[in-house]
């Protein structure tokens, strides 16, 4: 039965088709306005830029072992594999060369390897925060602006709370509590982050919740949860996707401040901030210890800033057209 | 001036916006004629080019994107002058710019040979050199004679009022500042007035004492000081604005002013002498970098409360013609405090404050609700009779148009489509453009039952795209009477009628049609 | 009368919110992690007669609730702990003697950094796509993304090792007798003594640490001030401005500013609280003997009552800063103030 098998799978062909087509006819204007957010933000230059280093910098952190020079040994201390860079003797504070690219520290470790390796810490740390706080935020936020009153008030004021204390002051606090650990400044960091997203997402859902096409809604019967996450959230969304976008760079200048405050990767780690604090002593006499995990922190940071300046131009109402 | 005078007239302004979609081409030649104390309407669907082209008049276009390429905007020229330039126009076409240049330093030295006494001669050769340099032309001005004649000959007013002020500074705050870069002299004058006045009532007051003291020293009964202050109850004057006040009373009724100590008279004939010579230097040159000094000095600037109040007096002034109840206090108001009316009509105050030429009014009343809308036209015909303002009035709406304007020029798609008399326009409407507008519009009573039955004429098609708009007439895909040529040829604004002028090829010669 | 109500309530709203701080440091302190005691201990945590003393001081042996009290009871005497790094010395005391240095080094960053922040910005949004623009940019993006430890280590590896063109640590020459002490401010105490030598010295050691400090919260400040200033320039009432015929420099001083200030001036107060917490980085650098300098050491022994002191007093400071900020803002924003 060939024919009806080759008339069958036209059918099906066709079916989809007609979906792709159905999907592309009825978000047409929106796959335009994707298509046209995506023109404006590759005509920046410095946006493509910002771009371009942040996936330089995650092709680094995924590809380290393999390019790296030196490697750490992995020792089990207490139950928790940790990672351990072994002290070299012989080749302490030895300036940048040909084998060593980035110079040695002051315990004799290859620099550059180090640095390679904290890469994809100080990603992981971005990601595990900003993501996870950003979630609380925009749903405690919307909570508190959609449905006001008493909920609102107790939510606000504790968000005033942890507003009240500049952010790093309050994650250093929360991670000397719990001990240093990069777990803790993780969840130090995600309890101090929160409050923004909250306080945006309460501001924008304030002025939402009084559209028309909300009443709309209610009109024609939908529920408070539909009402809340298929309109109110979507459409405040804009401004977190903005704010993240630039957090990440902040998150990870944080992480790599408390890191330097000895309150995160324990010592003889590849992190950054640690790196950095460990050798600061003698910079005088050995300049590059500290310039190149600092040029790391400062490139990465850079990055994550130039695309969340791409991002607030291209999403940005005001600034379009 | 003479009232048949030209005031503004716009020639062949082409204004286009250079965006990311490509070239926007708002306003493609454009000719446009108002005439001293005449309202002349500026009609067109929303995107025909209105605004832009009021924008353009005041040069107030915003540059990265949008740029005039092109034509000429020139604002009080003297007829005498027109006609020369159009004359040197078609003498000097197609010839380099070096030619003109000679001509022009050609009178020039003749101008500067010739006798002071030869008045009618010399103004011959300024008319010629101002028609060979296009000195009456706004495009070509500098931002400094720019911003002189803004606010004070052309004024412009906006569509919606609570954007349109600032939310920062109180009405008369905002009014003030009109007033204060364009009639500094008249303020001053207003306060050398009433520091004439002041000192008048001083050196009374002295009198007055004096007799007091003679009849002390006649060896009348001394009263003591409680008495005498008593007595002064009478006719005591507040000594910045003169309303009459008691001397136990705080602060002045009519101004506002707290009463600090009263103070011994040589102190206060010192401050008032001060602040005299400060007023009447300020007479002569008030803008220059000594009134600047003492303006910032935080040691001279208590000087500044009398600008300020004499600024308050004179926009409670404007606020009064404009017929706002209780203009003292709507004077201290910030705009989010009044109702969208009252904006409007503080807008329009504060426009109007210095008298000028021309008042461009863009959409005044779209914003705004009916009974409102009729109220401010009423006021803005008023404004024009009793001071003569030109109004070049900017709408969508035709009843405004037929209520208010003398003539009216119709624009579609960046070009002047028909421009003639209100009447004309609605007797005759020869583009077929105008026509199918007025065909549009539905009608009340007609007379047989088919003519009700017949379904609301509209004109098919929609506006086009001025980045690629479509060749020759603009209007031909839509166009009922189009023909081959209107496919490829701009068709020019002719005066098919006397005072009456269409950009058409096939217009449509006047009919029993059409009704107003 | 009303500027003073809000003036009245905002003061008062400080009280609960230092509260709510309050109870999450405890919480986070004595409730949260397995050992309490051992939170205070730092390092020492095993040492069994630390322990019975420190059970004994902060009252652990009594129930939750008490405790509270206690702790309460205690901040708002004064009674801030005894450190761990300085032999038991009250906390309290120590910070007191150390903030003076560490207000002066806030000050003086602010004041350079936030006046040139908001020039900078305004020139460049009126300037905009011209090299200004692109300086004033390109200093913004680079003092918020450089770590302010990084920035200071770079400043002496550059100045002052090399160039010795600034001194390496310190508040003052440690040959010489600092300025007799009435504020503790080098800077006014050598002025009022009309000591100049002892002037010239503070503020020679005070500049390299400042602008460490000041650099890295200019580019906050810069961002913002140019995007508000962007925004309102393209606003209506600046276009009715321009066509009253007001002369450019005034339609941006007068006009664009006042309205675009507002989000500025509430992001100094931030940024004023961020430089308080970056002073920990620079203080220790410069060997700048601060509150910030006295918390990196608590951090360091895990003194977890200098790090609570800490937190307390720069939250007090960040709170009264946000306070001058909000009066301000009424002041300068007529709706705020009217009620509009």
């Amino acid at each position: 039965m060939k024919e009806s098998d080759s008339k069958h799978q036209n059918a099906i062909i066709g079916g989809i088709r007609g979906r792709i087509d159905d999907f592309k006819s009825r978000h047409e204007s929106r796959i335009k306005e994707t298509r046209y957010s995506l023109y404006l933000f590759s005509r920046s230059l410095l946006s493509m830029v910002g771009l371009l280093i942040i996936f330089c910098v995650v092709i680094v952190a995924l590809i380290a072992p393999f390019i790296a020079h030196d490697h750490p040994i992995y020792q089990n201390v207490g139950g928790e594999i940790q990672e351990f860079w072994p002290v070299s003797v012989g080749s302490q504070l030895l300036p940048p060369s040909e084998d060593y690219w980035f110079g040695t520290d002051y315990k004799g470790r290859d620099i550059y390897s180090m640095v390679l390796y904290g890469a994809w810490k100080a990603l992981y740390i971005g990601m595990l925060v900003v993501i996870p706080a950003a979630f609380i935020g925009i749903l405690l936020g919307a909570l508190a602006g959609y449905f006001g009153r008493a909920l609102g008030e107790v939510i606000m004021r504790i968000t005033d709370i942890f507003l009240s204390v500049p952010s790093l002051v309050l994650a250093m606090a929360i991670v000397a509590a719990l001990g240093p650990s990069i777990t803790n400044i993780t969840i130090a960091m995600i309890i101090t982050w929160w409050p923004w997203y909250t306080r945006l997402v309460f501001g924008q859902v304030l002025s939402i919740r009084e559209k028309q096409f909300i009443e709309a809604s209610r009109s024609v019967g939908a529920g408070h949860r539909r009402i809340l996450f298929k309109h109110v959230i979507k459409n405040s969304l804009s401004p977190v996707v903005v704010q993240a976008s630039s957090d990440f760079g902040y998150v990870i200048l944080a992480a790599a401040a408390l890191g330097w405050l000895g309150l995160g990767a324990p010592p003889d780690t590849a992190e950054w901030g640690r790196m950095i604090s460990e050798n600061q002593a003698h910079v005088i006499s050995a300049w590059w210890v500290v310039t190149f995990p600092g040029l790391a922190i400062v490139i990465t940071v850079l990055g994550f800033n130039l695309l969340g300046d791409g991002i607030r131009d291209v999403l940005d109402p005001k600034l379009r057209r | 001036m003479a009232e048949d005078e030209v005031l503004l007239r716009i020639e062949g302004l082409k204004t286009y916006f250079h965006t990311y979609e490509g070239v926007v081409k708002a306003l493609e030649g454009i000719d446009i004629v108002v005439k001293q104390a005449e309202t002349m309407g500026l009609v067109g669907e929303t995107g025909c080019g209105k605004t832009v082209t009021a924008l353009s008049v005041m040069r107030l276009i915003p540059s990265p994107p949008g740029k005039i390429e092109a034509g000429k905007v020139l604002f009080d020229e003297p007829s005498s002058v027109t006609v020369l330039r159009n004359e040197y126009d078609k003498k000097f076409k197609g010839a380099p710019e070096n030619l003109k240049k000679k001509e022009i330093e050609k009178i020039e030295r003749e101008l500067g040979t010739i006798k002071t006494s030869d008045e009618s001669r010399k103004k011959e050769l300024k008319d010629k050199i101002a028609a060979l340099t296009y000195s009456y032309d706004l495009l070509r001005k500098s931002q400094a004679q720019l911003n002189e004649i803004r606010g004070d000959s052309i004024s412009m007013i906006f569509q919606e009022p609570l954007t349109a002020l600032n939310p920062s500074y109180t009405i008369g705050e905002q009014i003030g500042e009109t007033i204060e870069l364009h009639q500094m002299e008249m303020l001053v004058e207003d306060i050398l007035e009433q520091l004439r006045l002041e000192e008048s009532t001083l050196k009374a007051r002295k009198r007055a004492e004096l007799v007091e003291k003679k009849k002390d020293a006649q060896g009348i009964k001394i009263e003591g000081t409680k008495q005498l202050k008593a007595r002064r109850n009478e006719k005591s004057f507040c000594s910045l604005c003169g309303t009459p006040t008691r001397s136990d009373w705080k602060a002045c009724m009519g101004c506002g002013a707290r009463f600090s100590k009263l103070l011994p008279f040589p102190l206060i004939s010192i401050r008032l002498r001060i602040s005299s010579s400060y007023y009447r230097r300020l007479k002569d040159n008030p803008f220059n970098a000594w009134a600047a000094m003492v303006r910032s000095n935080i040691f001279t600037r208590r000087l500044q409360h009398r600008l300020k109040l004499a600024k308050t007096m004179r926009a409670e002034q404007a606020l009064k013609e404009v017929k706002i109840a209780e203009p003292q206090l709507v004077v201290k108001n910030y705009p989010h405090e009044l109702s969208g009316g009252m904006r409007q009509r503080a807008m329009i105050a504060m426009m109007m404050s210095c008298q000028p030429d021309l008042l461009i009014a863009d959409e005044p009343t779209t914003a705004l609700d009916v009974t409102v809308e009729a109220q401010i036209l009423a006021l803005m015909k008023e404004l024009q009779r009793n001071k003569g303002t030109s109004i070049l009035l900017i709408t969508h709406d035709l009843g405004i148009i037929a209520e208010t304007c003398h003539r009216v020029a119709i624009m579609y798609a960046g070009h002047v489509v028909e421009l003639s008399s209100t009447e004309s326009i609605f007797a005759q409407p020869m583009h077929p453009y105008t026509n199918a507008l007025l065909r549009s519009i539905p009608k009340i009573g007609a007379k047989y039952l088919s003519e009700r039955k017949k379904p609301l004429y509209v004109i098919p098609g929609a506006v086009p795209n001025l980045i690629n708009p479509p060749e020759g007439c603009r209007f031909h895909p839509r166009c009922e009477h189009v023909l081959e040529r209107c496919k490829s040829q701009v068709p020019a604004l002719v005066e098919l009628a006397p005072g009456h002028f269409v950009a058409c090829h096939n217009p449509v010669i006047p009919s029993k049609e059409g009704g107003s | 009368m009303k500027m003073w109500e809000y003036v009245v309530r905002r003061i008062l709203f400080i009280i609960p919110i230092l509260i709510g701080v309050l109870a999450f440091t405890f919480v986070i302190s004595h409730l949260v992690p397995g050992d309490p005691v051992g939170v205070y201990l730092g390092r020492m945590a095993d040492d069994p007669i630390m322990r019975a003393r420190i059970e004994e001081r902060y009252h652990f042996n009594d129930p939750p609730l008490d405790q509270f009290i206690y702790y309460l009871v205690g901040v708002f005497q004064g009674d801030l702990g005894e450190s761990l790094v300085y032999r038991n010395r009250p906390v309290a005391e120590i910070i007191m003697q150390k903030l003076p240095a560490t207000l002066e080094l806030v000050i003086a960053a602010s004041i350079f950094a936030i006046p040139a922040g908001i020039y900078l910005g305004i020139l460049s949004a009126t300037k905009r796509n011209t090299w200004v623009d692109a300086v004033s940019r390109f200093i913004a993006l680079i003092g918020i993304s450089v770590p302010t430890f990084f920035l200071a280590l770079v400043l002496q590896l550059a100045l002052v090792s090399n160039i010795h063109l600034f001194p390496l640590d310190g508040r003052f020459p440690n040959y010489l007798d600092p300025p007799a002490t009435i504020t503790g401010f080098y800077l006014i105490d050598s002025a009022v003594a009309l000591d100049i030598r002892s002037f010239f010295f503070s503020a020679y050691y005070l500049f390299l640490p400042a602008f460490a400090l000041g650099f890295s919260i200019i580019g906050y400040i810069l961002r913002m001030m140019r995007s508000s200033m962007l925004e309102v320039m393209s606003s209506d009432y600046v276009r009715s401005a321009r066509a009253k015929g007001v002369a450019e420099r005034q339609v941006i001083y007068r006009h664009a500013l006042k309205n675009a200030f507002g989000p500025t001036l509430t992001i100094s107060g931030l940024t004023i609280g961020g430089a308080i917490s970056y002073t920990v980085f620079v203080e220790r650098i410069f060997g700048w003997p601060g509150i910030g300098e006295f918390a990196v050491s608590s951090v360091e022994e895990l003194d977890y009552a200098g790090i609570l002191g800490f937190t307390i007093v720069v939250t007090i400071a960040f709170l009264v800063a946000n306070l001058i900020v909000d009066i301000l803002y009424a002041y300068i924003d007529p709706q705020v103030r009217l009620g509009g």
